[in-house]
């Protein structure tokens, strides 16, 4: 197995056998990679088509990584190519897992994380009982209902304070007239590493709505990929609601 | 007109622009919330007014300032009137320290970005003087400037090829694009030193620029220590460069524009051009910054995307005379 790129990585990780993994992405170690643990060791290769063919993989995944030229290259030498598809819900994300489980050769690993994904999301079903949030980056985007994010929100017994479908920009003068009841964070870790210099996030009174209005911030490692890690920020939102909130 | 009176015209336009800054932005304020806000800074109107539209507006009329003034120094120090901090290569080296700091890791150390532009802008106009120095006809030191240009955007195109997330990716480019979006005061203050000195330099220079107008020879037996003034001029040129670039990223063509749009009213004399241009550059700034907030985009646009779509067939035009009278 060979991974192309950050998000494939932790599908690979997660679903692979560590003897299998001919390869993963330069970025698996990064601090924003979920599995990062998992990933110490492992050959960490370049997307290019003579790294990739050298290690001979018969299957490689990706969520966006490899341009269009290298996947044709890739399928004509007879490696499968597997793509992780954009995915709104947590039946997306289990289909996501059940497809590359099965095109790894490995569905029953991929039934065990999708159970584990499930016990997690039981457990935390409901935990905010209906409490208004808005999700919030430091870029400023927030979002709608039809995403990834909004799922995360309801699935820990949140309702989404953004109304409008997909994801949308919010600006510091509409969150000053009208703030927010509670916030969720998102990415602000990666934020903090990168230091964004001029995001909406580093302004003084984001900083202050944040203080004061945060019930959770989720890590970016998290919320950067359609995969378990959705469900895990959901058992991260959960563990913050007060006990009274819980039905 | 005279120059006092040209200043205090100018600084009515600032004032106005600055005043509408703050009642105009991308949320309409009603009468009363008005009222609110301006009565009370910690209300949510008085948040949008004093936390949120003022610090933006103080960035854009003093970068707008810096960069006007910057232009005025280097098309008199230079003599040529398509001088300006942007077709020079200033921004654009001030831009790749900016980047080089970023993708380095370093934005999250206090000054490190800032500090950077600002040492990447010095190196681009002692280069610049150097060549200044050897080659006299105006248009070479543009095409000396188009190479510069070249060369700091080809180190940037470096840092973005190995930048390592597109985090990174975005954040350098936000740099590029320039923006007044989402200052602080606290932005502002950490500028303030570099400006100062920046200023002071400038002003200090001014008096060698009118004896520059009657050529090399003349300058050099005035009596005033020229070397000394060339050097203040282009140090105070890149310090007001680089604390702009730091603040609001890579604005282009204020600096060309302003000095241009002040020279009718303000005679011939170099030295009393700065202010007006300054003060042009203040206006003009601001009233781009307006535009960006109030058209009516679904992504706010760039502050520099506003003032190149502007200022490039401003150059042109510019170009365009002074061609022609390079040629009699």
């Amino acid at each position: 197995m060979l991974s192309l790129d950050q998000c494939a990585d932790q599908y690979v990780l997660a679903l692979s056998a560590r003897a299998d993994i001919v390869g993963l992405s330069t970025r698996a170690d990064d601090a924003d990679s979920r599995l990062r643990a998992e990933a110490r060791g492992l050959p960490l290769r370049r997307v290019d088509l003579e790294t990739v063919l050298a290690v001979r993989p018969q299957v490689a995944v990706r969520y966006w990584g490899g341009e269009p030229r290298l996947l044709a290259a890739l399928e004509r030498r007879g490696v499968r190519v597997v793509t992780i598809a954009e995915a709104t819900d947590f039946d997306g994300v289990r289909a996501n897992v059940r497809q590359v489980a099965s095109r790894l050769g490995r569905p029953a690993e991929g039934e065990a994380v999708i159970a584990a994904m499930d016990a997690q999301l039981a457990a935390a079903a409901g935990a905010w009982g209906g409490a208004r949030a808005l999700y919030l980056t430091p870029g400023g985007v927030t979002a709608g209902p039809g995403t990834l994010v909004d799922a995360i929100l309801r699935a820990a017994g949140l309702v989404n304070a953004e109304p409008r479908p997909g994801y949308q920009t919010v600006s510091l003068e509409a969150l000053a007239l009208r703030p927010p009841q509670a916030v969720v964070l998102g990415f602000f870790d990666s934020f903090q590493l990168a230091g964004d210099s001029w995001s909406l996030g580093r302004h003084q009174m984001l900083k202050r709505l944040a203080h004061e209005r945060a019930i959770a911030s989720l890590p970016g490692a998290l919320l950067g990929c359609p995969d378990p890690g959705a469900a895990e920020a959901v058992g991260l939102l959960a563990a913050r609601a007060p006990r009274t909130a819980r039905p | 007109m005279t120059t006092a009176r040209l200043n205090l015209l100018l600084l009515v336009a600032v004032a106005v622009v600055g005043a509408a800054g703050l009642l105009l932005g991308e949320t309409a304020l009603s009468g009363g919330q008005l009222a609110l806000g301006l009565a009370h800074p910690a209300s949510p109107p008085g948040e949008v007014l004093w936390a949120i539209r003022a610090p933006r507006t103080a960035a854009a009329l003093v970068v707008g300032a810096a960069l006007g003034l910057a232009g005025a120094v280097m098309q008199g120090l230079l003599r040529n009137p398509l001088a300006d901090p942007g077709v020079l290569g200033v921004s654009g080296g001030a831009g790749l320290g900016a980047a080089l700091a970023i993708s380095l890791g370093l934005a999250g150390l206090p000054g490190a970005i800032e500090g950077s532009a600002l040492a990447a802008a010095l190196v681009t106009g002692a280069a610049l003087t150097l060549l200044a120095a050897r080659f006299r006809e105006p248009e070479t030191l543009i095409l000396f400037g188009v190479a510069l240009s070249a060369f700091a955007g080809a180190l940037t195109s470096l840092v973005f090829n190995f930048s390592p997330s597109p985090v990174t990716l975005a954040e350098v480019f936000a740099w590029l694009l320039g923006s007044v979006a989402n200052r602080d005061w606290s932005d502002i203050a950490r500028e303030l030193p570099a400006l100062t000195v920046g200023v002071g330099l400038c002003a200090y220079a001014s008096r060698g620029l009118v004896m520059l107008t009657l050529g090399d020879e003349t300058a050099a037996l005035s009596g005033l220590p020229m070397t000394r003034l060339r050097a203040a001029a282009v140090a105070g040129a890149s310090l007001l460069t680089g604390a702009s670039v730091a603040m609001a990223g890579i604005v282009g063509f204020v600096g060309l524009a302003a000095p241009h749009l002040v020279r009718a009213g303000a005679g011939g004399d170099p030295g009393r051009v700065l202010l007006p241009s300054a003060l042009a550059g203040a206006a003009l700034l601001a009233a781009a910054d307006l535009a960006a907030r109030v058209i009516p985009t679904d992504l706010e646009l760039k502050l520099g995307v506003v003032t190149a779509l502007f200022g490039a067939p401003l150059f042109a035009l510019i170009a365009w005379r002074a061609a022609r009278s390079w040629r009699t």
